[in-house]
């Protein structure tokens, strides 16, 4: 290997349209199994921890992302780096508390949702439910409990989609074995 | 330049994987068992890099030794020698901690360490479908990938 800086990984691309179709499909899926729609919203939830507990690894590893010092500055990695990386779209983070410890991300365009109309009887459906999952998934895996959920959806008439961040607990590194063993 | 083996620990401190190469001093004259020996690796680091954070001197605020720390807080020490070996350490945000230990003479690792982290576990090991996180692994394309960038490191010659 030559000496100096390696040059970043390069992440493999995948067709957007199928992965919105993919996506449309799990949803659709899901639908069929679960037919409560509360219930669809929190497998989604869940499936998006599992994809952002591994995703956060290859997240830390491709982008040679050190540690953030704060959790501003980790909502800023995951607007500004994580999400474009991953899913192309760009984000800011706004609306920050008085005490910083919520924000939002707000995204003018969401993959997962193209070419998606959500029909009245669906209104409770949060359809892009697996986004919130997979960055509560990535930031526990590096000590910080979050609540992620939308606030604002396009598909329900709103003009972008608002992520509401809110930062839980940074936890403390715990020695996991007990000192008498 | 020889590798003596090699350890992955995540969080927990559960050991992922475990690799020798060259390891003349049995365990049972150490540790005694692999899991002890494993759960000794684990304290040490632990403890060492609560050493380091407060030993550091640029760092402006000093907690007392023994201070619950945050992850990755402080300075990150990457490698010890002795006249026998060198411990070369990797600690992701994530908590993966990867420790190699090789005969003194090999120089400074890091980038390889950062290479066996992000090219060879995060591909054959995170993105591995069948694996699931916080449990030993055995993948035989992960040992094949490390095997082959050590060898070609030359880091895997023989005594």
């Amino acid at each position: 290997m030559p000496p100096g800086p390696r040059p970043v990984p390069q992440l493999e691309q995948i067709n957007a349209e199928i992965f919105t179709l993919t996506y449309g499909s799990i949803v659709r899926q899901l639908i069929a199994d679960f037919e409560d729609l509360d219930e669809v919203n929190k497998q989604l939830e869940k499936m998006g921890y599992n994809i952002g507990v591994r995703l956060v690894d290859e997240f830390l590893a491709k982008s040679k992302q050190g540690r953030c010092s704060s959790f501003r500055e980790a909502a800023e990695v995951v607007a500004r780096q994580a999400l474009p990386m991953f899913l192309n779209v760009s984000a800011a983070v706004t609306n920050w508390s008085a005490d910083g410890t919520e924000c939002s991300l707000v995204l003018t365009d969401n993959p997962l949702a193209d070419f998606v109309e959500l029909p009245d009887e669906y209104r409770s459906l949060r359809y892009s439910n697996l986004l919130p999952g997979v960055i509560r998934g990535g930031l526990e895996m590096v000590n910080m409990e979050v609540d992620c959920r939308f606030v604002q959806d396009m598909l329900k008439g709103a003009d972008c989609y608002e992520l509401r961040l809110r930062l839980k607990e940074h936890k403390d590194e715990q020695y996991p074995f007990k000192d008498d063993d | 330049m020889v590798c003596f083996n090699m350890y992955i620990f995540d969080r927990q401190g559960v050991c992922l994987h475990y690799q020798e190469w060259f390891r003349p001093k049995s365990v049972r004259q150490g540790a005694g068992t692999l899991i002890d020996d494993q759960k000794q690796m684990f304290g040490l680091f632990w403890t060492l890099s609560n050493f380091a954070a407060t030993l550091d001197p640029k760092e402006l605020s000093k907690p007392p030794l023994g201070t619950p720390r945050k992850i990755g807080q402080g300075c990150k020490w990457h490698a010890f020698t002795s006249n026998t070996y060198k411990l070369h350490f990797l600690e992701s945000p994530s908590g993966i901690k990867v420790v190699l230990n090789t005969s003194p003479d090999v120089g400074d690792l890091r980038d390889v360490m950062s290479y066996i982290y992000d090219e060879i576990f995060v591909e054959y090991v995170v993105k591995n479908p069948l694996y699931t996180r916080g449990t030993p692994f055995k993948i035989e394309q992960f040992n094949n990938a490390l095997n082959g960038f050590l060898r070609s490191k030359g880091l895997l010659q023989a005594i």
